[in-house]
Order: structure tokens, then C-alpha cells, then sequence
């Protein structure tokens, strides 16, 4: 797999498409979010921003482990996790959690800015915890 | 199977359809793709961001082999299998997952996709192999699923074939035996005939014997009792009455013993050739002396036959042979040659000859060559030996030139069977009629001499008849 970072190009389009799907996340995520939009806001259009929030998180995962971005991927693949459960009705959207999937989008866009990311550890810890309950 | 299917997929140009809605994930399948390009791996990548367009796109009926992702924008993970496979369930699908989804791809192998990989974790060589052995096994289970549809067809068909060719056999089969059956009858109608036509011939000559008898006896008698008193003409009328006669009674006669060949005769028994030519010879001795002719004789084997008829056929011969000669005197020939299953005879002499254009017709009855009284003969002699040669399973036959001598053949078939023509005495079954058929194509001579009844100033060669009455 090394072999791919060779390539000028793809990273270019690996870069674009991973920016736009994130943000995209951060839209959905403060849809989702308790404010001024209605929490009890069509259940359909909630299931919707969900599981588009997992298929996004889906992508990163998949395009990061591809270009070897593991903690990337790891990020991405512990949201991804919580977000189809949501999707499927099997987790609740607690604030707590939305706050944590937040902080979850963030870290993944530091990290593909090649930021310093800090609490890493703590994040995963506690994106990990959730599914386990 | 799939190994052969993979052989002959070597060098083939393979069209891949992505249905991926990540333009990453498709420009990154598309350089592994170009990675694994070879001249013995040729793929070309098309894709189709949603379900939707995937499915528009493999109606075109461009694709060989799918890579589909199961988190589209438009469908729901297996969902989105079965409606791609439904759609074409003759092409081979690859399903992509991400690690979680390992249940979920397995399960989509188990409704029919070919394989799975996992994204992220696949290099150009994984999914050139992935790509190549779905098509291969797509391909095999393909023509078995064919197989397997057309298999009752196809016993079908056979089954009508052999249907069709039992019926033309029973057709057959019931031909022959209204053809046999036919045969038969014809068969069994010309016994009947023969047996009618010998018994005629029998009963006509002997009825004609009676009269003709007398009337050479009163005609005789008058010449012995009235010779003083008659004039010259009148002795030579009676003189030419009397010839007459004498040569009607012969005629009949040899007639007669011509047509009961067949009847009269008995079973085969072996016979001394050289002992029965011997005492044949004797009785020409008086004759050789007279015209210094002389007679050499191979040793002659013993034969299965009916001696008496064997004799008639040797004494025929040899009377022809000492009748028909020329100027010089005659030296006769008799030789004899061993085969597997015949003897063959031959009996040669050094007088007059027989023209090549009447070869065949002397052995017809009733056929003379010469005309009137210079060879005096009933046109029966050669008949008779023919009848008597075929009776012992063979042939004869003559070869010979004007003025350079003749050589008559006969052989005896060593079978010891009798060989009556159908409907005559002694007919033992089919095995007779194949027989004579073989006999002619055996014949030495190629040729089986032809009956004829008389013609006009027929010709003949004489046999002297055995009653002493009308002897001379």
C-alpha cells in the first residue's frame, strides 16, 4: 500500500473528498443536536442525517485505512460504529454522545490536517465505552 | 472446470463495473487495477456513484463482473445486493465491505455473490484474483445451471429419437418378413412347377416310346420279311423309315434319361474314378484299335458322386472325343487337379475343334453343330453331362478352337452332396440354392453355360443309347 501515497493525484482526491465528507458530518451532526431546530424533529429526517453520518464516517474509514492514515481510521471507524447503531435504533442520541461523536469529527479533521491532535487516548477510550454499554 | 474457465479467460479484456459512491474508492480501484494490467490481464473500470445508476448502467449489458459497495446512498447493505443479482443474475458480483461487515458479506455470499473484500485491506494482486476466479466460477456454475435446464430437454429428445428409430426398426423388421414370406411362396411355387415340368417330361417320353417302338419294329420287320420282294425304291424308303425311327427312339430315349436325372438317381457314394474310367474305356477298345487312337489317363481320385451318372459323363466325353476327330489320329488326354474343395477333370483331344461362338450353346439340349448325318448324335450328349456335373456341385465347360482340338473341363464338388435344381428329388433346403450361386462364382471359366431349347438346324453331338435294339 505504499505504493499509493506515490501517487500525487490520488491523494489529491483522497484529500478533497475526505475535507467534504466531514464537513458534511459536522452539518448532520449539529442537526441533530439539541437547539434551537426541534429534538423532536421528523424521526424520518433523523434516521436520515444518521445514517448519512454513517455512511460519511463509513468513507473516511475505508479511503484512510486505504492511504494508510490508521489513526484516521481508527477515529472514523469508532464513530462509524456508534453512528449505525444509532441508525438502526439500537443506541439513543444522548446529548452526552452527540457532544462525543462531536469531538470525534473534530479530532479527524486535525488529523487530516496533519495537526497535533491531543487526548487521543481518552477520546477513544470513551468513544469505545459508549458501544460497550 | 474453473480451471479450465480461468485458462481461457488469459489475456481476455474484462469490463468492471464499480458501484461505489466514493471517487476516492474509485480512482483508487481503478490505479490498482492499472497495477495488476498485463498481457495476460486486460480490465477496464466503469462506475456508477448510486444503485440507481449502477443498475442503469449494467441494463446496457457492458459489464462482465461487479465490484458493488453494500453502503450506498440509495440502499439499504443486503437489499442492495439482491437487487443488483436480481437484476442480473447470470453476472458474477464482488461485494466490498469495511472489517465490521464481514457477517454482512458473508451472508451476501451465501445469497450468491461470487466473493468479498475488504476495503482498505485489498492491493492490486487481491483484487485482480478476486475479479478473475468470480467470473471463473460465474462462468461454470453458468453452463451447469444450463446443463441442468436443459438436461430434460434433452432426454426428451432422445427419448423421441429412440422412439422414432425403434418404429423405422419394427417397419424393417416387418419388410423383410413379408419379403421372406413373399420369397418364400415364390419358392415353394417353383418346386411345384419343376416338379410338374419333370413329371412331364417323364410321362410325354415314355408315352412316346411305346408307338415310335413299333413302329420301328413293323418297319424293320418288313424290311427283313419283304426285302426279296420289294424293288430298289421301295427298299430304300423302308431303309429311310427305319433310320427314322431308330433316331426318334434314341432322341426320346436320351431324353428320357436327361430329365429322370434328378429322380432316378441314388444317394452319393465314394467312387473309383480310375476303376470307372477304366472299364469306360473298354468300351471304345475295339474303336481306338481301329483308328490307332490312343487314351492317357492321370491317376484319378476317388469321389463322392453316383458312379452310374459319373460313368455316363466320362463315356460321353470320351465318345465325343473319338467321334469329332480329325484326319490324324486321335490322341486323348485325361488329367485331373485337386482343389480345397473340388476336384477338377479334364479330358482333351486332338480332332475337329468347336468354333469360340458355339461354346456355350452346345451344352444346351437339343443343340447340334453339325448337320444331318457326318456326326450322327440326338443333341443330348453334352446336356446330360452338364446336368450330371451340376448335380455333383460343379461345372463344365470347354475350351477350344476350329481344327485345333478341344479340352472339356468339369469339376465335382467334394462336398458329397447332391445338388438338385429346386423342386427335384433330394432338395435339402436353402443351403442347395446358396450352393449353386457360390458354384458360379467359382466357375473357372466364368461362364455358366446357357439351356436353350432347339433351333433351327440345331446342331449336336451324338451319345449312343443304351438299348442294344437300335443299336448301330
Amino acid at each position: 500500500m505504499s505504493g499509493i501515497t506515490d501517487d500525487r493525484q490520488l491523494m489529491q482526491v483522497f484529500y478533497q473528498e475526505t475535507r467534504s465528507l466531514i464537513k458534511q458530518m459536522r452539518e448532520d451532526l449539529s442537526g441533530l443536536s439539541p437547539g434551537p431546530k426541534s429534538e423532536k424533529g421528523n424521526r424520518k429526517e433523523r434516521l436520515s442525517a444518521l445514517r448519512r453520518l454513517f455512511r460519511c464516517a463509513h468513507t473516511v474509514k475505508s479511503s484512510a485505512g486505504a492511504v494508510g492514515f490508521d489513526r484516521l481510521a481508527a477515529v472514523s471507524q469508532a464513530l462509524e460504529r456508534i453512528l449505525k447503531a444509532a441508525a438502526e435504533e439500537k443506541l439513543t442520541m444522548t446529548p452526552d454522545l452527540v457532544r462525543s461523536v462531536g469531538q470525534g469529527i473534530e479530532t479527524c479533521r486535525d488529523l487530516l490536517s496533519g495537526k497535533q491532535v491531543s487526548g487521543w487516548e481518552t477520546l477513544m477510550e470513551r468513544l469505545r465505552s459508549t458501544l460497550a454499554s | 472446470m474453473l480451471r479450465e474457465e480461468i485458462r481461457q479467460m488469459d489475456g481476455e479484456h474484462i469490463r468492471v463495473l464499480l458501484i461505489e459512491d466514493s471517487v476516492f474508492a474509485v480512482r483508487h480501484t481503478g490505479k490498482m487495477l492499472q497495477e495488476a494490467k498485463s498481457e495476460r490481464f486486460d480490465a477496464e473500470l466503469q462506475s456508477a456513484g448510486t444503485l440507481a445508476e449502477g443498475q442503469k448502467h449494467l441494463a446496457q449489458g457492458t459489464v462482465d463482473v461487479v465490484l458493488l459497495d453494500l453502503t450506498l446512498p440509495d440502499s439499504n447493505e443486503l437489499e442492495t445486493f439482491t437487487r443488483i443479482h436480481d437484476q442480473i443474475p447470470q453476472l458474477p458480483i464482488v461485494v466490498l465491505t469495511g472489517l465490521e461487515d464481514e457477517s454482512l458479506a458473508s451472508q451476501a455470499v451465501e445469497l450468491g455473490a461470487e466473493d468479498y473484500l475488504i476495503k482498505g485491506q485489498v492491493d492490486s494482486d487481491r483484487l485482480k484474483r478476486s475479479l478473475l476466479y468470480a467470473i471463473a466460477r460465474k462462468r461454470a456454475e453458468n453452463e451447469l445451471n444450463s446443463y441442468k435446464d436443459h438436461l430434460e430437454e434433452l432426454v426428451a429428445e432422445r427419448t423421441g429419437e429412440l422412439r422414432r428409430a425403434n418404429r423405422q426398426l419394427q417397419r424393417e423388421i416387418a419388410e423383410r418378413r413379408r419379403a421372406e414370406r413373399s420369397l418364400r411362396v415364390t419358392l415353394s411355387d417353383l418346386e411345384q412347377s419343376n416338379r410338374e415340368l419333370d413329371q412331364f417330361a417323364y410321362v410325354a417320353s415314355h408315352h412316346l416310346q411305346e408307338p415310335v417302338r413299333m413302329v420301328a419294329s413293323y418297319a424293320q420287320l418288313l424290311e427283313k420279311r419283304y426285302a426279296g420282294r420289294l424293288d430298289t425304291d421301295a427298299r430304300e424308303y423302308i431303309a429311310h423309315a427305319v433310320n427314322g425311327a431308330k433316331r426318334m427312339y434314341r432322341q426320346i430315349n436320351d431324353f428320357l434319361v436327361y430329365s429322370r436325372l434328378g429322380v432316378s438317381s441314388k444317394p452319393f457314394a465314394p467312387v473309383d474314378c480310375a476303376k470307372l474310367f477304366a472299364s469306360v474305356r473298354d468300351d471304345f477298345e475295339k474303336d481306338l484299335q481301329t483308328n490307332g487312337g490312343r487314351v492317357a489317363c492321370d491317376p484319378l481320385p476317388q469321389v463322392l458322386g453316383d458312379e452310374r451318372q459319373l460313368a455316363q459323363l466320362f463315356w460321353n466325353l470320351l465318345d465325343n472325343a473319338l467321334k469329332f476327330r480329325s484326319a490324324k489320329s486321335p490322341r486323348i488326354r485325361i488329367s485331373v487337379k485337386e482343389a480345397a474343395d473340388r476336384w477338377s477333370f479334364s479330358v482333351k483331344d486332338n480332332g475337329i475343334g468347336i468354333e469360340p461362338e458355339y461354346r456355350e450353346r452346345i451344352f444346351a439340349i437339343f443343340q447340334r453343330l453339325h448337320a444331318g448325318d457326318k456326326y450322327p448324335g440326338t443333341g443330348m450328349g453334352l446336356a446330360l453331362c452338364k446336368r450330371i456335373a451340376e448335380r455333383h456341385g460343379g461345372k463344365i465347360w470347354v475350351e477350344s478352337e476350329a481344327d485345333k482340338g478341344s479340352t472339356f473341363h468339369f469339376t465335382i464338388s467334394k462336398d458329397g452332396v447332391a445338388h438338385e435344381p429346386a423342386g427335384t428329388s433330394q432338395r435339402k433346403g436353402g443351403g442347395q440354392e446358396r450352393k449353386r450361386a457360390q458354384d458360379r462364382r467359382h466357375s473357372p471359366g466364368g461362364r455358366q453355360p446357357r439351356r436353350r431349347t432347339a433351333g433351327p438346324g440345331g446342331a449336336e453331338r451324338e451319345q449312343a443309347s443304351q438299348p442294344a435294339v437300335l443299336r448301330g
